[in-house]
C-alpha cells in the first residue's frame, strides 16, 4: 500500500513536470503578440487572457 | 504533368473500387498521409493541396455521414495516423495551418490526449517560425485549435472526481501506518479545481 501510494505521488510529480513544460511552451506565444495598433494589441491580449483565465488554477500558478 | 493529380486520381479509384472498401481506416488514413506528404515536399506552399487531402480524410472519418452527426469510434491505430496526418503540415506551415478549412473539424476526431499532442506541435511550429501574432481572428482560432492545452478534458472531470472520493474515503477507512502525505498529496493532484479569474 505504501509502495502504491510513493508510485503514484511519483506519477504526480511527473505529470506536473510534463504540465510545467506544455504551459511554458503556451507562454512563449504571448510574446508574439504584437500589433502596431496599441488598441489591436490590447484586444489580442484581452482574447488571450479570457482564454489563459478557464485553465484553471493548475495552469495559473 | 502534375504529379499530384495523377497520384490523387490513383488514390480516388482506390478507394472507389469494392474491393478495398473493406480497408482498414488506418489503412485509408495512412494512404493520404503518403499523399499528403508528397504534395509538401514537391509542392511546397500549395495550401491546395494540402486541403484537398485533408478534406479527403474529413470525408473517410465521416463515412459519407451527414455533417455534425457522431463519427464512428476510431481505434488505436486510426488514432495514430491521424495523429501523424495532422502533424506533417504543421511544421513547413505553422500558421499557414489556420488557412486550412477543415484542419479544426478533424482535430474534433481525435481523443483529447491526441488533440493534445498535436496542438504541442502546432504551438512549437507557430514558436519556430516567429510569425507575429497580430490578426486578432487567427489568434482566436489558434487558441481555439490548442484547447487541450488551456484546459483539462471535460469528460475526464467527473472520472477524476470519482476516483478522488474513492481514495479519500479509503484514506479514511484504512488509515496507513505513517503520515497520510502521499496520500493527501495523490488526492490535491487529482482534485479538478474550478476555473477561476473567468472573465465575460
Amino acid at each position: 500500500m505504501r509502495l502504491g501510494g510513493f508510485q503514484a505521488a511519483e506519477d504526480a510529480d511527473a505529470e506536473a513536470a510534463t504540465n510545467e513544460t506544455e504551459q511554458l511552451l503556451v507562454s512563449r506565444l504571448v510574446h508574439l503578440m504584437r500589433h502596431e495598433s496599441t488598441d489591436e494589441q490590447f484586444a489580442i491580449y484581452l482574447t488571450a487572457r479570457k482564454q489563459f483565465g478557464q485553465g484553471g488554477v493548475k495552469r495559473i500558478q | 504533368m502534375d504529379a499530384f493529380k495523377l497520384f490523387n486520381d490513383c488514390v480516388t479509384k482506390l478507394l472507389e473500387t469494392e474491393r478495398t472498401k473493406s480497408l482498414e481506416l488506418a489503412e485509408v488514413l495512412r494512404l493520404q498521409k503518403a499523399l499528403l506528404n508528397f504534395a509538401l515536399k514537391c509542392y511546397p506552399g500549395n495550401l491546395d493541396f494540402v486541403n484537398h487531402c485533408i478534406n479527403q480524410a474529413v470525408v473517410v472519418l465521416r463515412g459519407g455521414k451527414a455533417e455534425g452527426k457522431e463519427a464512428a469510434e476510431l481505434d488505436d491505430a486510426a488514432v495514430q495516423e491521424l495523429e501523424a496526418l495532422l502533424s506533417i503540415p504543421l511544421a513547413s506551415l505553422a500558421l499557414q495551418v489556420l488557412e486550412l478549412n477543415e484542419y479544426s473539424d478533424i482535430l474534433a476526431f481525435l481523443p483529447w490526449e491526441s488533440r493534445k499532442q498535436v496542438a504541442i506541435e502546432l504551438v512549437r511550429a507557430v514558436l519556430a517560425s516567429r510569425a507575429p501574432l497580430s490578426d486578432l481572428a487567427k489568434v482566436t482560432k489558434l487558441f481555439e485549435m490548442m484547447g487541450p492545452l488551456l484546459k483539462d478534458d471535460p469528460d475526464a472531470a467527473s472520472h477524476s472526481k470519482v476516483q478522488q472520493e474513492l481514495l479519500l474515503s479509503f484514506c479514511v477507512r484504512i488509515p496507513c501506518a505513517g503520515p497520510h502525505f502521499d496520500c493527501v498529496r495523490l488526492c490535491a493532484s487529482m482534485c479538478n479545481p474550478p476555473a477561476i479569474y473567468v472573465d465575460n
